[in-house]
């Protein structure tokens, strides 16, 4: 230990630190829990600081440098209850999603603005070049340095609002492009929406509310899965596999139990063998149950070998290196194609994992889905002269990217039960799963969820709170494991690597006849989500075009890549890419226009969703169903409209625009991709939500539902609201502990604002009900469904008032006292389908090959935005996370399947520096079934770019690349091979 | 007298995955003269720490003793018309500051983000001598040198291609035209190639990122042509090679 002195937060302090320890731990020592961990190599910015008034990553400065130094978090700012105004800024243009990096931004807002009142956007944006933000786009938190700016140099500034737009459709017919009605001109970072007739102007619904959540946000208040102190605390680390395949013969662990300050380490030899499958789904998790918490078998480089708890992490991962394994090296299989083959090694040979499809062949499962005959459509094509396209797509493995990794810390309480807290988008599915495993019952295992650090599907999993359950229960000690970056990229969960072929059989008015969809999905070396997951893109890829005979085909196949799970989209992005570029091309074959092409065959308004029944978990036969379920509210149009204006689709067939005349190697390209997702899962995704009155007329909401940043506590808390008549402040949400909320699935599938979002409405009209009995009788009216709900009053039909915290005081207090309380679940039949319309801009480097995306708009129709602040963010964020798996994002391995970029850097993730323009339009609809109207608008935004990005290179340069993502390279030898 | 070569290229050496990662730093000296940190580097083990971006950022790394260079009283600029004097621990932000304009600042602002920027230094670049290293090929293209703790002054080209004493400044002259052409898999990425050039009195020098161990110094396509650039998941040696002749050719043409 090496004693330090230097200047905190304005504080002279002299503190103890070990020499090898960072700057980050030891302000998180000090009580600093704005200072978080994204890497070792600080290029996420996470945890970065001041010193000596320098924005610097405390992951790579050592406490002992900072010996002598003055350092500043963002808890200097926090001396009074207000925000500070570069808070206050950030909070008001909705610049936090999940908040993980907010210390950061702050500060390094603070230092810009010391040096330089009025940056410009390249000045902000190169500050903010090294704090990654895998969530808002940086689009908000430029625009908040913008406004934080303004407001410290004493201008005036208007309130963040959206920008009403003007609809360019009636009726929903296609609207007239005109090239001279130029697109508005807002802030990128403003939405514009286009509002409906249908929908009534509200309250609290609609409006940009400030989220519940900001004020912890914006000052770093320990709010995350680690920002707790316990006492006793160990260290857990888990030793990893260096090989892809492999037998474990014998572990030796004498050594590492030897060492000083271990306490516990587990394996295959000394933990229960106990099958299951870890995906965070509904009961019952579909089969196989293919993983136990520790295997004599590893399937890819980085799965579980053991686990160490230790004093310390050093310790933990010392004792790693002392633990002698034998490994009996098998052969590897990397590519879903090379997994069917005759001859390939057998991933899952063990006899306990069950329900495998074909284990010789590796196949987990095979799904097969149709509507009428395709078979029949080819060959009628065939001897009619109707036209027959197949063309074969790939499409590569990603990850999700979450700045906060995997943590999870698990203790026994006071009566001995087990605590885990954890990051986790699925905190009752967690606490399910995990029960079996560590031999307890679900009752006495409390899942708390707190803030997240973003999810994006890869915290869908019970991931690693089964190690910690193990450990807290074997040492009988907290015990804490969070993954490291590396760790996050080779063992945690990424998107599903996929080969995609469509055959599709257009008629001679260019109507789809048939569409046929056959993947090889890669599931890696467990099932986990991949089932559903292909399902899902079964569902998209083969639902937004109408065809009156359908197929769809799938084998998941096990290989040993780093393990494919949950990501925003789950399934789409692959199947849309695949889909939008085969239509592109068919279009371009039958020398259509493109948009006009699709637009002859997309789903309308009442039309059938006329596969989906057929495909999901708890799918129906093929057998032809009375009723399907149909299209209730598009906005389609409109949002084509809305995206060709904003991008000036007019130059893509200007040929002095696409071949700039002072830049030769350069050419431009214009690209648009239609889109489709859906809104929950209908019959499964269930939600619950429990609301009560305080005495001061304000209301507890308890939610099951899972905020990961996406606003999701605020949409509801705007939807309680809205219906008792109170502001967004009255309402105080908490989400999620398995002892004190009700059920929900979880946080995916886009089901949150619209599942979640109905049962909280349906809590609060419950509890609005007893409130109309408790005034009725106060006012001495006779019919309490006359009353009526504002302003936190309720009104009698004649004027006369009585206020919520009247209300409240008497039913809690004075007279037939009760609770007032209002709790409801919901459970969907229907899943309304979003619509959107994707375009891009890009430049094309004839020579070399880079491909430069200058411009991304979308227009989404979500139905009713219940928060449009929230919205845009969700589309902003989405869109640019679909840009890196389209233009830059890739797994790569060596041959023997060790990834060779596990870390930011050679894993590249777009910067602040570098981000193209963008504009997000939400068209509004009056979708019945959602709560105040709403529908899902998470996970569309990733469904458009990949294929946009093609059209548009298509545009700029001609070449057709049916692979991603388009690297220089791919790009360079696409053209050579198209001279 | 060695420097222990304790640096690797920090953006693009292939990460092995951190299995087992063990204490960085065992034992930490802050030496307050040159002599002093000079001698605790001839010590076995012992590395020269000087931001930290490189050295505490490579887990893989155990049993470091670091030799933390800070007061050395190595952050001082000093600029003499377009002749500037970098101690080797100024940060690439200083460079940036001080170079405004030039091709320096423009390296130094791509070759880290802002977060990082703030803590690697000029000497640590060097020393590190990274092949994807734009802040260095930048310094070579300018015909930079290091002035060493023995009093040596070398070409930084000279340096990289064997490092020896420890750095305690770079000294270049941040005049004549410049250029820089990449090609990247996004604006900010790190170039899978980039070629920099600065005319000076003495003619165009060219320095490539992204084709060796080391960038490379070139006086002409005749040169670049004979490369046989670096093979891997970004780019393969024959799409590196197209690149470096392609941007060549364009710096080139830019500097005539």
């Amino acid at each position: 230990m090496k004693s330090i002195s230097l200047t905190l937060n304005g504080r002279q302090i002299t503190s103890t630190c070990e020499v090898h320890e960072t700057l980050r731990t030891f302000l998180r020592s000090q009580g600093m829990f704005s200072v978080h961990y994204g890497s070792d190599s600080g290029e996420t910015g996470a945890g970065a600081v001041l010193l000596d008034g320098e924005l610097v990553s405390s992951d790579v400065v050592l406490a002992v440098q900072a010996d002598g130094h003055s350092i500043t978090t963002v808890e200097a700012l926090n001396t009074e209850a207000e925000l500070h105004p570069i808070q206050a800024a950030f909070v008001a243009a909705g610049a936090f999603q999940s908040g993980y990096s907010a210390g950061a931004m702050v500060l390094g807002t603070l230092a810009l603005l010391e040096k330089n009142p009025a940056p410009t956007e390249e000045q902000i944006r190169d500050m903010l070049s090294g704090i990654l933000d895998r969530e808002t786009a940086y689009v908000k938190p430029v625009e908040a340095i913008h406004r934080a700016a303004a407001v410290l140099r004493g201008e005036e500034t208007e309130a963040f609002a959206p920008l009403i737009v003007p609809p360019l459709t009636q009726q929903g017919e296609p609207a007239e492009y005109d090239p001279s009605d130029p697109a508005p001109t807002a802030s990128a970072a403003v939405p514009r929406v286009i509002p409906s007739r249908d929908v009534p102007d509200m309250a609290v619904v609609g409006k940009p509310e400030i989220k519940v959540d900001a004020i912890r946000l914006a000052k770093g208040n320990p709010a995350f899965t680690d920002d707790i102190e316990l006492r006793n605390m160990l260290f857990a680390k888990v030793l990893r596999s260096p090989h892809a395949h492999a037998r474990i013969t014998n572990i030796d662990d004498s050594a590492a139990r030897a060492l000083p300050g271990v306490h516990e380490i587990l394996h295959y030899q000394n933990t229960p063998r106990v099958k299951y499958a870890s995906g965070g789904q509904s009961w019952p998790n579909p089969h196989p149950h293919d993983q136990v918490s520790f295997d004599d078998k590893v399937r890819h480089v980085g799965d579980r070998v053991a686990v160490v708890a230790a004093e310390t992490p050093e310790i933990a991962a010392h004792a790693c290196t002392l633990i002698d394994v034998s490994y009996e090296v098998l052969p590897a299989i990397l590519d879903e194609r090379d997994a069917m083959v005759d001859g390939a090694v057998v991933i899952h040979d063990e006899p306990d994992t069950l329900e495998i499809h074909d284990r010789e062949k590796n196949i987990v499962h095979h799904i097969a889905a149709r509507r009428n005959d395709p078979d029949a459509a080819v060959e009628h094509a065939i001897e009619n002269g109707h036209h027959v396209f197949t063309q074969t797509f790939r499409v590569h493995q990603v990850q999700q990217c979450p700045i906060e990794p995997h943590i999870s810390i698990a203790w026994l309480d006071e009566d001995e039960r087990l605590v885990i807290r954890t990051a986790t988008q699925v905190p009752f599915h967690a606490r399910r799963m995990v029960a079996p495993l560590l031999d307890r019952d679900i009752k006495d295992i409390r899942v708390v969820k707190p803030r997240i650090g973003g999810g994006f599907g890869a915290k869908q999993e019970m991931l690693i709170e089964d190690i910690v359950g193990h450990l807290a229960q074997a040492t009988r000690r907290p015990v804490r494991l969070e993954l490291d970056r590396s760790e996050e990229f080779i063992a945690s969960r990424t998107r599903h690597p996929q080969t995609l072929t469509f055959t599709t059989v257009v008629d001679g008015d260019g109507k789809l006849v048939s569409q046929d969809l056959y993947i090889i999905g890669n599931t890696g070396p467990y099932g986990t989500h991949g089932y559903t997951v292909q399902t899902v893109a079964g569902l998209r890829g083969l639902t937004q075009y109408n065809a009156p005979n359908k197929r769809f085909r799938c084998d998941v196949v096990y290989t040993n890549i780093p393990v494919p799970g949950a990501y925003r989209g789950y399934g789409a992005p692959q199947a849309e890419f695949a889909l939008e570029a085969h239509m592109d091309d068919i279009a371009a074959e039958l020398g259509l226009d493109c948009i006009e092409f699709k637009r002859k065959n997309w789903l309308r308004l009442g039309d059938e969703l006329n596969i989906a029944p057929h495909l999901g978990e708890r799918a129906a036969s093929d057998e032809e169903l009375d009723e399907y379920p149909r299209v209730l509210s598009t906005g389609l149009e409109e949002c084509v409209a809305q995206a060709l204006r904003e991008i000036g689709w007019h130059r893509r067939d200007d040929q002095a625009w696409r071949e700039p005349s002072d830049r030769p190697n350069i050419r431009r390209g214009l690209g648009f991709a239609y889109c489709m997702h859906g809104t929950a899962i209908p019959f499964l995704d269930m939600g619950g939500c429990s609301i009560k009155l305080n005495d001061d007329g304000s209301f507890n909401m308890l939610v099951g539902a899972t905020d990961l940043g996406t606003g999701a506590d605020t949409v509801l808390g705007q939807i309680a609201a809205e219906v008792l008549g109170v502001p967004l402040d009255d309402i105080k949400v908490y989400s999620s502990d398995t002892d004190m909320t009700p059920f929900d699935t979880g946080a995916y599938a886009s089901s949150t604002t619209y599942i979640s979002g109905t049962a909280a409405l349906r809590a609060a009209e419950a509890a609005r009900e007893r409130i109309k009995e408790r005034a009725a009788m106060l006012l001495g009216v006779e019919q309490p469904c006359s009353i009526e709900l504002r302003d936190r009053r309720a009104y009698a039909p004649d004027g006369r008032s009585v206020s919520m915290e009247d209300i409240a005081l008497d039913s809690l207090h004075t007279q037939e006292q009760e609770q007032i309380m209002g709790t409801a679940s919901y459970v969907s039949p229907e899943c309304p389908p979003p619509f959107a319309a994707q375009v891009i801009e890009v430049e094309v480097d004839i020579d070399t090959g880079q491909v430069t995306v200058k411009k991304m708009a979308m227009a989404v129709d979500c139905g009713v935005a219940i928060n449009p602040v929230t919205a845009s963010g969700q589309v902003e964020g989405g869109m640019l996370q679909a840009l890196g798996y389209a233009h830059c994002e890739e797994y790569a391995f060596d041959e023997n399947g060790k990834m060779l970029n596990d870390s930011f850097g050679p894993y590249h993730i777009y910067r602040a520096d570098e981000m193209p323009e963008t504009s997000v339009y939400l068209v509004q609809t009056m979708e019945d079934s959602g709560p105040f109207g709403a529908k899902a608008v998470a996970e569309i935004p990733k469904d458009g770019v990949a294929p946009a990005l093609r059209h548009a290179i298509q545009n700029a340069v001609g070449v057709s690349m049916n692979e991603i993502p388009f690297t220089p390279e791919r790009v360079w030898r696409a053209m050579k091979a198209s001279e | 007298m060695r420097q222990k070569p304790c640096f690797s290229g920090r953006a693009f050496n292939l990460v092995s995955a951190n299995f087992n990662s063990v204490p960085l730093v065992v034992e930490y000296h802050r030496p307050e003269s040159v002599a002093e940190a000079v001698e605790l580097l001839q010590q076995p083990d012992h590395v020269a720490l000087a931001g930290g971006t490189v050295v505490n950022a490579d887990r893989n790394r155990s049993q470091l003793v670091a030799v933390d260079l800070q007061s050395l009283g190595l952050k001082v600029v000093s600029r003499e018309a377009s002749r500037v004097q970098f101690g080797a621990m100024c940060r690439l932000s200083d460079v940036e500051r001080q170079c405004g304009g030039d091709l320096l600042a423009e390296a130094a602002r791509r070759e880290l983000p802002s977060t990082l920027r703030t803590v690697g230094t000029v000497g640590g670049t060097v020393a590190a001598g990274g092949g994807e290293s734009l802040m260095l090929a930048a310094l070579m293209a300018s015909g930079a040198s290091v002035r060493t703790a023995n009093g040596d002054e070398v070409s930084v080209e000279r340096y990289v291609s064997a490092p020896s004493e420890l750095i305690i400044g770079v000294d270049v002259t941040a005049e004549g035209a410049w250029t820089i052409e990449h090609t990247g898999r996004t604006p900010m990425d790190t170039p899978i190639v980039a070629v920099v050039g600065r005319r000076s009195e003495d003619g165009i020098t060219l320095a490539l990122t992204g084709v060796g161990a080391q960038p490379v110094v070139a006086r002409s396509i005749d040169d670049i042509n004979q490369l046989i650039p670096i093979d891997d998941f970004r780019g393969s040696s024959e799409y590196r090679h197209h690149l470096a002749v392609t941007l060549g050719e364009r710096v080139l043409g830019d500097l005539s």
